[in-house]
């Protein structure tokens, strides 16, 4: 994957924001936060399976 | 039933249909929206000129014309499969300048997950340049569209056709009668009329704009390239059908000039008769025979009769 970044919109429909906090060098750390607040922190494998179709890790909606 | 469009005071419905069209062959997409209030294309013209009127967004004339009070770029979050894949169409639709890329001011994606790529440009028919963003861009795909575009039906279908990787011909092969540019027109499909009415040896000038020279060059072709009718064809536009003719023709010529050029480096594999005569009367003057009685030496085939 690719270096750190702030926020940003991942899911308009659901209000799904996700950040990157750790760079590929570090093994990649991805933090999704819902429309609650409340943040999930997810690994490269589970931030894929986010973005593919089927159901999301750890529960997310 | 397909979700209403959730802001049509700041989404055009062209836009919204572009979203939706994007969800029926893209798997597991996801909207990361088209309306956003921050500088750049997802906000309107009107908002940057008031908050952020030295955002490059609003640069150009362009992009300061109609619609002023809309949105103007999409964001879609997909697997790396897909990023990977709409990426590189839009790359390849740059770097060919495709008609159906006329309406893209810019796009941010990336074709091996890990590096940012992008590319943008200044005017319809501009050349593209390379650009690049921050790594969001590794997960999701940004298009920005010149301003004028965001509620032009048929550019915005031109888009979606590139995206979902359908050929120019085939693209244009929906297209068999109805007009595609025409006298008085500019913008890049009159550019590219321009280019295959040049290539094919009419003589105007390239620059966006059909009046009567490219309506001239138009009707030339038809007659002398196409073989057609001048009764038939008065040059003013230019259909489907005639721009699919200009590609055929195109790959024609792309493919004979393949094959000459391939041609042209081989070595030939046999020798010529001139040098098998030039090398047996090179070796008989360094290695003189006495040849029998009645027996000729043409010079390049050794003839005559068997020495008894």
């Amino acid at each position: 994957m690719a270096d750190p970044h702030d926020w940003h919109v991942f899911d308009a429909d659901r209000g799904l924001e996700v950040r990157q906090t750790t760079p590929d060098a570090e093994g990649n750390r991805w933090e999704v936060r819902g429309p609650d607040g409340a943040v999930t922190v997810l690994d490269d494998d589970e931030f894929e399976q986010l973005r593919a179709e089927g159901p999301n890790p750890k529960g997310l909606s | 039933m397909a979700a209403a469009n959730p802001n049509p005071s700041r989404i055009t419905d062209q836009m919204w249909w572009l979203w939706l069209a994007c969800q029926e062959f893209i798997p597991g997409v996801r909207l990361g929206g088209i309306y956003a209030d921050k500088s750049g294309y997802h906000n309107t013209v009107n908002a940057n000129l008031a908050k952020w009127p030295g955002n490059y967004s609003v640069r150009y004339a362009i992009d300061r014309q109609a619609p002023k009070d809309k949105a103007r770029a999409i964001d879609l979050t997909m697997n790396a499969t897909w990023m990977r894949t709409i990426t590189q169409r839009l790359l390849d639709g740059a770097a060919r300048r495709d008609p159906r890329m006329r309406c893209v001011k810019e796009f941010y994606g990336t074709v091996d997950g890990v590096h940012v790529v992008g590319r943008l440009k200044d005017s319809e028919t501009g050349p593209y340049r390379s650009g690049s963003s921050d790594d969001s861009h590794t997960w999701h795909e940004h298009v920005g569209l010149l301003t004028p575009f965001v509620d032009d039906t048929e550019a915005v279908r031109g888009l979606l056709s590139l995206l979902r990787g359908e050929s120019l011909d085939d693209y244009l092969g929906g297209n068999m009668e109805r007009i595609i540019a025409e006298h008085g027109d500019t913008g890049a499909w009159v550019d590219f009329t321009q280019r295959h009415l040049q290539a094919a040896g009419a003589k105007l000038t390239r620059d966006g704009v059909w009046g009567n020279e490219t309506t001239s060059a138009m009707k030339w072709w038809f007659v002398n390239v196409a073989g057609g009718s001048s009764a038939d064809f008065d040059g003013r536009s230019v259909t489907g059908w005639i721009l699919r003719e200009f590609l055929r023709r195109e790959a024609t010529a792309i493919a004979k000039a393949v094959v000459a050029e391939a041609l042209a480096d081989l070595a030939p594999t046999a020798p010529t008769q001139a040098q098998v005569d030039a090398a047996v009367a090179a070796y008989l003057t360094a290695h003189p025979v006495k040849l029998p009685e009645n027996v000729q030496f043409s010079g390049g085939t050794l003839t005559g009769v068997k020495a008894k």
